[in-house]
């Protein structure tokens, strides 16, 4: 592609922050509305299979064309007018879910702070921000999600230092009280969110060191779940099952609930820094992606630029248009969004990955005398 | 309409063309020239100006012998015709002196010296080559060449023979003297420069404690005798590259061979001399026309005054420029964490180091922040600062008309304001200035009920963190950064300072200089880079790294 390189660690930090940055904040509500104070055994025992399943998969499918992002090798899976159509599908759900990332930025700070602000200026001001990262390139948002994670490490590492006395275990007690249900039913939604390591698809290709993408990979899922599972044991373990479950933001709540002394109080604001900042790299990379997508329909690579101005425009409207209300948007992640998680995620990649190793064992069949080199991958 | 404006402009031109007529009538009492007289190059003195005028911006043949002409011409064997000619390049030069000399008292042979006596020292001059060419009692060779005059008779260092005139209206121009001999086609050119320089001096805007106390001055040689005196190695380069077409600017690129990288010697040549026709006066511009960035608002070349700071960065592997006529020399590739440092670093303990290290970072952001934070909290989050802290800014902004965003805009442009004030001002007036703003932005300014005294503790804040700041081309950046947030924290609070620093902090991750990210280490992280950027580690902690990485080119 633009012959950029991302280191293997970098590439760990951009895809951690791409899911952490909203899941951190809508994720655990939705969980703990299900599981109750089993919702860590949720994330434990179903999220993070499901992320490995979904990594596991993305990265033998990204193995067969290394130097290309997913839309690009479309045609050449499923043949040439399917492949354009899917690579138009995938750039109208990249699209789609950036406006659906625009409009959770947007919600949180409406909710937040500013309630009075036409959700429509925040969401402008958001995608503004973003596309201006994304017009510099992945390298660029790659770096940013570098020191975003520093922040983001800082201000975890304090929320949990400061709230650590307040924990009860009486709250996480009885473990599965009403049996394996309900812990299945909080899996989804974290799921969709674990799954979006699907995004290396796109990013494979400016990997640097690609014998270390498995380990990457794995690495990403096993760290964001575990990153999950502190912040869920801390949510429920100051507030406790119910209480974490009615709230908007649960870890907006616990940044509010710390108070230390009368000097530090009202740490949301730390929380709110890190989350704009980290929710404006995740807008850059969907936007990225989206931009890709776009361009591969037409098949050149490098007026993937051109989109950016359309994309921002396009996702402005569709977040004002379809999620005005963060009840909307709440039953849009709620309902919606696995089984549409599931099929872009999981099912579409791996239908591909399965059709990619076909044809490559039909290759290796019909020319046995010269094994291609791609065979040792 | 369209007519209406065409006969505007013809009033309007014509009206401008009488007054000008009239104007010159009247300064010359003579008629305006017409068109044909001027283009005709009559040789008369009213034109010379008119002349130039049209030279310059229309880009007619220049009707004046010009060096250039001169260039492909040898000199003559003759010394009148070579006289003739240095007139003919030099036509306004009073400062040129001709100077015949005869050699040997038998049977003379004539010689003519040629030198701008304001750039010459005469004693040296005098004693080294008049001297030594009009008083030579030796047995002088019958055909008396230009070889054997430079090997046997003179005295200065330096002289080269050249036979062709662009190298000597070089010389001459450059403060050499030149010697032409009768009968002979070649010149020699003796260089006795007078030195018109101040002696070395104290960095004005990069003081120390403890560190050593000399700073560049305008002339390079004083300045690499700077260097040079400090790396004592054949590994150290100089290479000369001519910048200008009139200015002539000396530029040397000095790095060590042995660390710097070959990528960026060779892109730093390219870039030089891609503009070798542009005049410099200064490295200013120069900086401007070499960086990778040239529209960003944050310069990517480190800038200084200090020869210590550029035998470290020569040490750690980068390239420093050194410009003719200025006491600022130029260091690449530069990061953002090596324009936080400041060779004290390296002179005191490593505690203290790190320690002021990590508060440059700090107050790095506090000059960007605090003002706009102020305004944020100030305006739509109240409830985010404590109460007791709450009521007494509510209490010291009660009675304040403005809002916040207005009195921190106010202050902060009434202090850059007394900032500049303060560094144009001639010395005597220092005084006065600082008493006079001491007293209004201190004092009067909040007894008049204009800003609130948190304010003034925000602007002094802000200020102090700003002068933390080692460099000042990235103190400057930042200085207008601030005001930029400030806006942004006016309108959207705490959400519009992040996104700004957000796009900030994108910008800067964008930067390169000369390949090298201007963020590194920090982003690409990098964490062994990292012991010499936030923090500084002891030294025989990193002298043993740097001696498992000896041989290689270290990457900066």
């Amino acid at each position: 592609m633009d012959n950029r390189k991302i280191h293997s660690l970098q590439l760990l930090i951009l895809l951690f922050i791409t899911e952490k940055a909203t899941a951190f904040l809508f994720a655990p509500a939705t969980v703990a509305r299900a599981a109750g104070q089993d919702a860590w055994l949720s994330e434990l025992l179903f999220c993070m299979p499901a992320g490995l399943l979904v990594a596991v998969v993305c990265v033998f499918l990204a193995r067969h064309f290394p130097e290309e992002p997913l839309p690009f090798y479309l045609p050449r899976l499923v043949g040439k007018l399917p492949g354009k159509l899917l690579a138009a599908t995938y750039a109208v759900v990249f699209t789609h879910l950036t406006a659906v990332i625009i409009s959770e930025t947007a919600q949180f700070i409406h909710t937040a702070f500013f309630n009075l602000t036409p959700l429509l200026f925040l969401e402008i001001i958001a995608a503004g921000a973003a596309l201006y990262g994304t017009s510099l390139g992945i390298e660029v948002i790659a770096r940013q999600a570098e020191l975003v994670f520093v922040l983001f490490l800082f201000s975890m590492l304090l929320v949990i230092a400061l709230v650590i006395p307040d924990l009860k275990i009486s709250n996480f007690l009885p473990v599965a009280e009403n049996g394996i249900l309900p812990i299945i039913k909080g899996a989804p939604v974290c799921c969709a969110w674990r799954g979006e390591i699907f995004l290396i698809l796109m990013l494979y290709p400016y990997l640097e060191n690609r014998q270390e993408d498995m380990k990457l990979a794995i690495s990403t899922v096993v760290f964001s779940t575990f990153v999950s599972i502190v912040f869920l044991i801390i949510t429920l373990g100051v507030f406790g099952g119910p209480f974490t479950a009615q709230q908007t933001f649960p870890i907006l709540e616990l940044a509010r609930y710390i108070q230390l002394a009368v000097i530090i109080e009202r740490l949301e604001i730390l929380i709110v820094i890190i989350w704009v900042a980290g929710a404006i790299v995740k807008l850059a990379v969907f936007y990225h992606a989206a931009c890709i997508s776009a361009a591969s329909v037409i098949g050149r690579k490098k007026s993937s630029r051109f989109f950016i101005i359309p994309i921002g425009i396009a996702t402005a409207i569709i977040a004002e248009v379809l999620y005005p209300s963060h009840f909307k948007l709440a039953s849009f992640l709620n309902q919606a969004w696995p089984p549409y998680a599931l099929v872009t995620e999981l099912l579409l990649p791996l239908g591909l990955l399965i059709i990619a190793c076909w044809q490559k064992r039909r290759r290796v069949k019909n020319d046995s005398h010269a094994p291609s080199p791609r065979a040792t991958s | 309409m369209l007519e209406g404006i065409k006969w505007l402009l013809r009033i309007i031109s014509r009206r401008w063309r009488t007054d000008r007529r009239r104007g010159h009538r009247e300064a010359t009492g003579r008629e305006y020239p017409s068109y044909r007289d001027r283009s005709q190059n009559s040789s008369g003195n009213s034109l010379q100006k008119y002349q130039k005028y049209t030279r310059q911006y229309t880009r007619r043949q220049p009707t004046l012998p010009l060096p250039s002409d001169y260039e492909k011409k040898s000199i003559s064997t003759r010394l009148e015709e070579n006289r003739q000619t240095l007139r003919r390049v030099f036509p306004h030069a009073s400062d040129l002196v001709y100077r015949e000399i005869s050699i040997g008292s038998k049977k003379p042979h004539k010689a003519l010296l040629a030198y701008i006596d304001n750039l010459t020292n005469c004693d040296l001059l005098h004693r080294d080559i008049i001297h030594p060419l009009a008083a030579t009692r030796n047995h002088l060779p019958s055909d008396l060449t230009a070889r054997w005059v430079k090997e046997h008779l003179l005295s200065p260092g330096k002289i080269a023979e050249q036979h062709r005139w662009a190298e000597v209206i070089e010389a001459i121009v450059r403060g050499g003297a030149v010697i032409f001999l009768e009968g002979e086609s070649k010149a020699l050119i003796a260089t006795v420069p007078e030195d018109v320089s101040r002696g070395v001096g104290k960095p004005l805007s990069e003081t120390t404690v403890r560190g050593p106390a000399d700073a560049f001055n305008e002339r390079l040689c004083t300045n690499i005798a700077l260097v040079r005196r400090r790396l004592a190695t054949p590994y150290l380069a100089v290479e000369y590259i001519q910048i200008g077409q009139t200015t002539k600017t000396q530029v040397a690129v000095l790095y060590l061979r042995d660390k710097a990288q070959e990528s960026i010697i060779q892109e730093i040549k390219k870039r030089l001399q891609h503009i070798h026709r542009t005049d410099a006066i200064s490295s200013g511009q120069i900086e401007e026309l070499i960086q990778d960035h040239p529209y960003s608002i944050f310069s990517t070349i480190h800038i200084t005054e200090r020869p210590d700071k550029i035998v470290g960065n020569l040490l750690e592997g980068k390239v420093a420029l050194l410009v003719d006529n200025t006491p600022f020399a130029m260091i690449v590739p530069a990061t953002l964490a090596s324009m936080l440092q400041s060779p004290e670093d390296y002179y005191n303990r490593y505690w203290f180091s790190s320690f002021i290290r990590i508060l440059r970072w700090f107050s790095l952001v506090a000059a960007l922040l605090v003002p706009s934070i102020y305004i944020a909290i100030t305006s739509y989050h109240h409830e985010l600062v404590p109460t007791v802290l709450l009521v007494s800014i509510v209490a010291s902004r009660e009675g304040v008309p403005f809002p916040a965003v207005v009195e921190a805009l106010l202050m902060e442009i009434a202090f850059e304001t007394l900032r500049e004030a303060g560094v144009r001002l001639p010395a005597p007036f220092g005084q006065t200035l600082s008493i006079v703003g001491a007293l209004i932005i201190g004092q009067t300014a909040v007894s008049a009920g204009l800003v609130s005294t948190v304010m003034v503790v925000v602007v002094a804040l802000t200020a102090i963190a700003s002068y933390t700041i080692p460099t000042i081309t990235l103190a400057n950046s930042i200085r207008i950064l601030r005001f930029l947030m400030m806006i942004a924290a006016a309108f959207l609070g705490m959400f519009g300072v992040m996104v700004g620093l957000v796009l900030i902090m994108f910008h800067l991750c964008s930067l390169n200089s000369f390949g090298v990210p201007f963020l590194s280490p920090l982003a690409p992280l990098n964490l062994s880079d990292l012991k010499d950027a936030m923090v500084r580690l002891p030294n025989r902690l990193r002298r043993k790294e740097e001696g498992q990485q000896h041989g290689q080119p270290q990457n900066t």
